[in-house]
């Protein structure tokens, strides 16, 4: 069997239609941060990517996740997909003491979702006597090392939350910038949505897709869980490959055939199929 | 010893004991419930000493080491609650210090989050087009103008930092060619998404490795204008205060649908408004008439345009199916079918200087009202696969070009009949394939072959009840066979060794019916080349060389002639990418043209009333070296580009242009002569945006000079000319509801012979002002206010307002234009061109009113 896997670059990749979702807490606000990240495309050439982050906390728990995703949920969609460019620059959904002490990772690496835990790291942060003035917010800095990273951040006392994007925090203020020391990944602080959300954890979710008889179903999809170092390591090894740019599924356990065209409000077999958008792979034979 | 160490560290670990202490407690807020996350800073003056948060149930600890002896500041915050602070004294080793916390509001900078205006992937920088629009943009053309570096002329040619685009895809498929006017005119803005500019483009894959400096574009479209059809339908009505048409209408309907694997635009348009439909078939990529040997002779009489103002009165329509399938992910079938009407006609007084055999100067003034007729019926069908290593296209094409002309004249108080009808049509088939081994070899082959005929085209004057004509009729047969391989030989060169063969079979007749003077000649013209050469790159692909060394062979078969000859087009060119966004090209190169069959058309035929033209039967022959660099920067996250620019060129012809006047009448001819020319340019260009105050900035500045020689009466002039010109341009939006525009030029330029020196000048002001008083109402006011050089101390000053006003509503966009508000009839500029000035005065279109509405569908 011929098989031609055409990988459709929509907004969204994947959907769940009805996602399990937990309430874990609510925030009376949310930071949003945009991250960039130096790094080179497939030809070598350098390139900076960016995205929005948004950043929600609430009795000690702390959710760091895509903006687009946030936006979605506060649109009351029901979907909950990593974006196309946040899947694109591997940056999952971090939440930050939960369960107590640990800190549970979701994240997709094409086409499967993975679910990481790991502890809690404290993170000594060094405060050093530098200023800045960053978002209209006067900010100290701090250092620290930090999953290998060295990590050079402005928090500012205005905003006494001790959070921060990705896994940063534990400091007496908001983080309102955090540069790695090799200038690699960047978080600055954007600004805030000042409303009550709710911080959602997903336990799985539901993936449209063609039942094999010419219509969709939604198929369950669970996180594939593994601690946060085996991951990473598989993670460095997938995207390492030069397969992975052309073709991204040829590490998948199985073929990609229940992958259908889908598409916002139609799909192939010209049925209306509501909440539904993003192409994820069109297969072929 | 030992003994001594146990004490001193004994010591150490009792004053360390003694100076850690601890401090905790537990924050409540009024109604006694714990307050988690509350930040417990502990510090003295303006140092931290230590800090913590408290947990779920209000409870903190914190710890200090080498505690200091007097008072310390212990502060709770917490972003619900006010800030409050104790006092404290570290002296136990446990203090416990409670706290009961106040609820406060929060207030934090409040943000809405908007997609990247601009991304930058390697080559390829994406605008996110809301970003950029304004809120009296309607169409993808509104949206273009007001990315950085890309500027769209009046002609809806797009360019990005002064390169025209060679290529406009919509998802990835070029469905339109040339013809994306089509697109840009009659897509929704707010359907577009993404721009994508696409710099060092390919447009075939197998030449990935080669340096490439073309641009592309690539629209990326919103979901709603995907997998469903949508389009646009136009109406309108209006008056115009004179002309035959003074009622104004527009008619027009365009659908399009958008997949994965099919596009198309469909679209049919008609009225005697403007030019608006025909310019939606305009060809930037060429082929928009077909030209041939004999409508290239006698080109009809319309003289020219003026920059500004609508001028020609005119009637147009078209029809055109465009649709694009995509076999796989590499390879699409094409049908394009337009058909497109043009009418139109317009008022000019011409007045023209010549320099007469007794050095005297000699006006001739005429007043014409050129009326052209065009009919231009075109279908094309176009194969392609686009892979990494094959790259094989076949675009065949079918097209006819039926004009008719008249252009009565008074000329000097005699009044001339004159009349022009052609035919034309044109087969064509282009082949193409390419191929890419593993190792790298690419080779290629291309097979073009078209047949172009003019079967009939007449002219007819009358001039004081005299008739006379002259008719010409061609037929060009040219086929051309190009193969080329590149070897590379290491990592870093390679050979590469292009030939090719042109053939062409012409067969032209001439006849001047008042003198009975014909010419008639058959033959062929072949064109063997052959052009070894090597490109050589840095490892880094940083610095890139190419070199050929452009040998031919030149051969023209006519009737009794035969002639041959050797020549040499040696070229050479370098690259030097300093950066994905700063650039160095250099090019030079020595080429020699050899006349083709026209130079024998020795027996003279009449191109209008009074000009009679004359070939010397001399093979022309010149040689021309060019050189030219550029150097260009851009910033894209700054939103700046920089072009810098030169190019020099210097030129010998054996035959030299000859003008002789008598009377009324130019005759023109070459002499056997050597003659030399040379010209220099410079130029220089930039642009800014300032996205948050949605601005845009640009500027240029131009300079040339150059030197070549002219014949007039037997006499021999050398020219001397140069100009420049320096432009400005500025789109702001100050306020929320208000946004300007405004554009200067300048331009300057001289032309000197023997002791004459002809200097002229233009400063055109042009401007626009859009109020919205709510955000779906746009009332604007544009103008162009103009001075031109007439002549040495004659001035003429024009001004041209237009006003509008734009109601969108829901799918329907409501606008009432009002065109020329003061009425301003005419035009005026000269123009030098060498020896010869020519004045111009050209009629406007009078004060016209129109309301349009176009519908979403």
């Amino acid at each position: 069997m011929k098989k031609i896997l055409v990988i459709m670059m929509a907004f969204v990749l994947t959907i769940g239609a009805q996602a399990q979702r937990d309430t874990i807490g609510v925030s009376k606000f949310t930071a949003i941060y945009r991250y960039e990240c130096k790094t080179t495309d497939a030809d070598g050439q350098p390139v900076t990517d960016s995205m929005y982050i948004a950043v929600q906390t609430s009795g000690g728990i702390t959710k760091s996740f895509p903006y687009e995703e946030y936006d979605r949920q506060k649109k009351g969609g029901s979907r909950i997909a990593d974006g196309y460019l946040a899947a694109q620059m591997h940056m999952g959904t971090i939440f930050t003491n939960y369960p107590e002490g640990r800190i549970t990772t979701q994240e997709m690496l094409y086409p499967y979702r993975y679910m990481t835990d790991e502890p809690m790291e404290k993170q000594n942060w060094k405060l050093t006597d530098a200023q800045d003035t960053i978002c209209d917010y006067a900010s100290q800095s701090a250092t620290a090392k930090y999953h290998g990273l060295n990590w050079n951040v402005y928090y500012t006392e205005d905003v006494p939350a001790s959070i921060g994007p990705w896994k940063l925090g534990g400091l007496p203020g908001l983080i309102t910038k955090a540069t790695d020391a090799n200038g690699i990944h960047t978080f600055t602080l954007y600004g805030f949505h000042q409303e009550e959300t709710p911080i959602i954890f997903t336990q799985h979710v539901n993936w449209i897709a063609p039942d094999g008889r010419g219509k969709f179903a939604a198929l369950r999809v669970d996180y594939q869980k593994m601690k946060a170092s085996k991951f990473l390591a598989y993670k460095k090894k997938v995207l390492g490959n030069s397969r992975y740019v052309n073709n991204p599924t040829y590490y998948a356990a199985s073929p990609m055939e229940t992958f259908g065209y889908v598409e916002n409000s139609f799909n192939s077999a010209g049925e209306n199929i509501s909440s539904v958008a993003g192409v994820v792979l069109v297969s072929q034979k | 010893m030992k003994r001594l160490l146990y004490i001193i560290l004994y010591m150490m670990l009792v004053a360390s004991a003694s100076a850690q202490v601890k401090v905790m407690g537990r924050v409540i807020d009024l109604q006694q419930k714990p307050v988690s996350d509350v930040i417990v800073k502990l510090g003295s003056g303006s140092k931290t000493l230590a800090f913590t948060s408290s947990n779920a149930q209000g409870v903190y600890s914190l710890e200090v080491k080498n505690a200091p002896t007097g008072e310390v500041s212990l502060q709770f915050t917490h972003i619900s609650y006010e800030k409050e602070s104790e006092r404290v004294t570290l002296k136990e080793k446990v203090t416990k210090v409670d706290m009961i916390l106040t609820p406060k509001s929060i207030s934090l900078k409040e943000v809405t989050v908007k997609p990247d205006p601009l991304r930058q992937k390697g080559d390829t920088l994406s605008h996110n087009l809301a970003s950029f629009l304004g809120k009296g943009d309607v169409t993808l053309e509104d949206g273009l103008k007001r990315l950085p570096g890309v500027d769209v002329a009046q002609s809806g040619a797009i360019s990005y930092m002064g390169k025209p685009i060679s290529q406009f895809n919509i998802e990835g498929l070029d469905m339109l060619g040339g013809k994306y006017n089509l697109a840009t005119r009659n897509i929704p803005a707010d359907y577009v998404t993404q721009v994508e500019i696409v710099r060092n483009h390919h447009s075939r894959r197998v030449e990935k490795d080669v340096p490439s400096n073309e641009v592309s574009m690539n629209i990326r479209l919103s979901n709603k204008a995907k997998f469903k059809p949508f389009g646009q339908e136009e109406a309108g009505a209006g008056y115009m205060e004179d002309g035959n048409d003074r009622i104004q209408t527009l008619l027009g309907v365009t659908g399009m649908m958008f997949t994965d694997k099919f596009q198309t635009i469909c679209s049919l348009k008609g009225g005697n408004y403007k030019n608006f439909a025909r310019t939606d078939m305009y060809d930037h990529f060429g082929g928009n008439v077909i030209s041939t040997p004999a409508t290239n002779l006698f080109g009809g009489f319309d003289s020219g345009a003026p920059p500004q103002g609508e001028y020609l009165y005119q009637r147009n329509g078209m029809a055109t199916l465009n649709g694009i399938y995509k076999l796989d992910s590499v390879t699409t079938v094409k049908v394009n079918a337009d058909y497109s009407y043009h009418r139109a006609t317009h008022d000019i007084s011409q007045s023209s200087t010549y320099l007469s055999g007794d050095g005297s100067y000699m006006t001739v003034t005429e007043q014409t009202s050129p009326l052209s007729k065009v009919h231009l019926p075109k279908l094309s069908v176009n194969y392609l696969k686009n892979a990494d290593r094959v790259y094989l296209s076949d675009v065949f094409f079918l097209k006819g070009m039926f004009e008719q002309n008249e252009g009565d004249v008074v000329a000097n108080e005699k009044e001339i009949r004159q009349r022009r009808r052609s035919s034309s049509f044109e087969i064509d088939n282009s082949f193409y394939w390419s191929d890419r081994t593993q190792k790298g070899t690419v080779r290629y082959v291309s097979v073009p072959i078209s047949f172009k005929r003019t079967p009939t085209l007449r002219l007819s004057f009358n001039q004081d009840g005299n008739g006379y004509a002259q008719t010409a009729q061609s037929s060009t047969l040219k086929m051309n066979v190009h193969t080329s391989f590149t070897i590379p030989i290491g990592k870093a060169f390679k050979v590469r060794l292009p030939v090719a063969l042109n053939a062409t079979y012409d067969d032209l007749e001439t006849y001047r019916e008042v003198t009975g003077e014909r010419n008639k000649i058959r033959g062929w013209a072949f064109d063997p080349t052959m052009n070894p050469g090597f490109e050589i790159h840095s490892r880094n692909r940083r610095f890139y060389m190419s070199a050929g060394l452009g040998a031919a062979l030149k051969g023209l078969y006519y009737n009794r002639l035969n002639y041959t000859k050797p020549v040499l087009n040696p070229s050479m060119g370098i690259n030097y990418t300093f950066s994905a966004n700063s650039k160095l090209q250099f090019s030079t190169g020595y080429t020699t043209q050899i006349g083709d069959m026209m130079t024998l058309l020795t027996e003279p035929m009449q191109v209008d009333y009074r000009t009679v033209r004359t070939s010397s039967g001399i093979i022309g022959e010149s040689n021309t070296w060019h050189t030219s660099g550029d150097w260009k920067w851009q910033l894209p996250m700054q939103y700046f580009t920089l072009s810098l620019a030169a190019s020099h060129s210097e030129g010998k012809r054996n035959t030299l242009y000859s003008q002789s006047v008598s009377g009324i009448d130019v005759s023109s001819s070459a002499l056997l002569r050597d003659t030399r020319s040379r010209s220099s340019n410079f130029s220089v260009a930039t642009t800014k945006n300032f996205p948050s105050l949605f601005a845009k900035l640009g500027a240029d500045v131009s300079y040339g000079f150059g030197d070549s020689e002219q014949a007039v009466n037997s006499d021999i002039f050398k020219v001397r000319s140069s100009n420049y010109n320096l432009h400005g341009n500025a789109s702001v939006t100050p306020i929320q509801w208000l946004e300007l525009r405004y554009d200067i030029r300048y331009g300057w330029s001289r032309s000197r012979y023997s002791e004459e020196s002809n200097t002229v000048t233009s400063l055109t002001h042009s401007g626009a002002i859009h109020v919205f008083p709510i955000a779906t109402l746009d009332l604007s006011l544009d103008y162009d206010h103009v001075r031109r050089q007439i002549t040495t101390d004659t001035y003429k000053r024009m001004s041209l307002f237009n006003a509008s006003a734009q109601y969108k509503w829901k799918q329907c966009v409501l606008r009432l234009e009002l065109t020329n508000l003061l009425n301003q009839r005419s035009y005026s500029y000269t123009v030098f061109d060498g020896i010869n000035a020519y004045t111009y005065d050209y009629g406007l279109c009078g004060r016209t009113t129109m309301l349009r509405v176009t519908f979403k569908l």
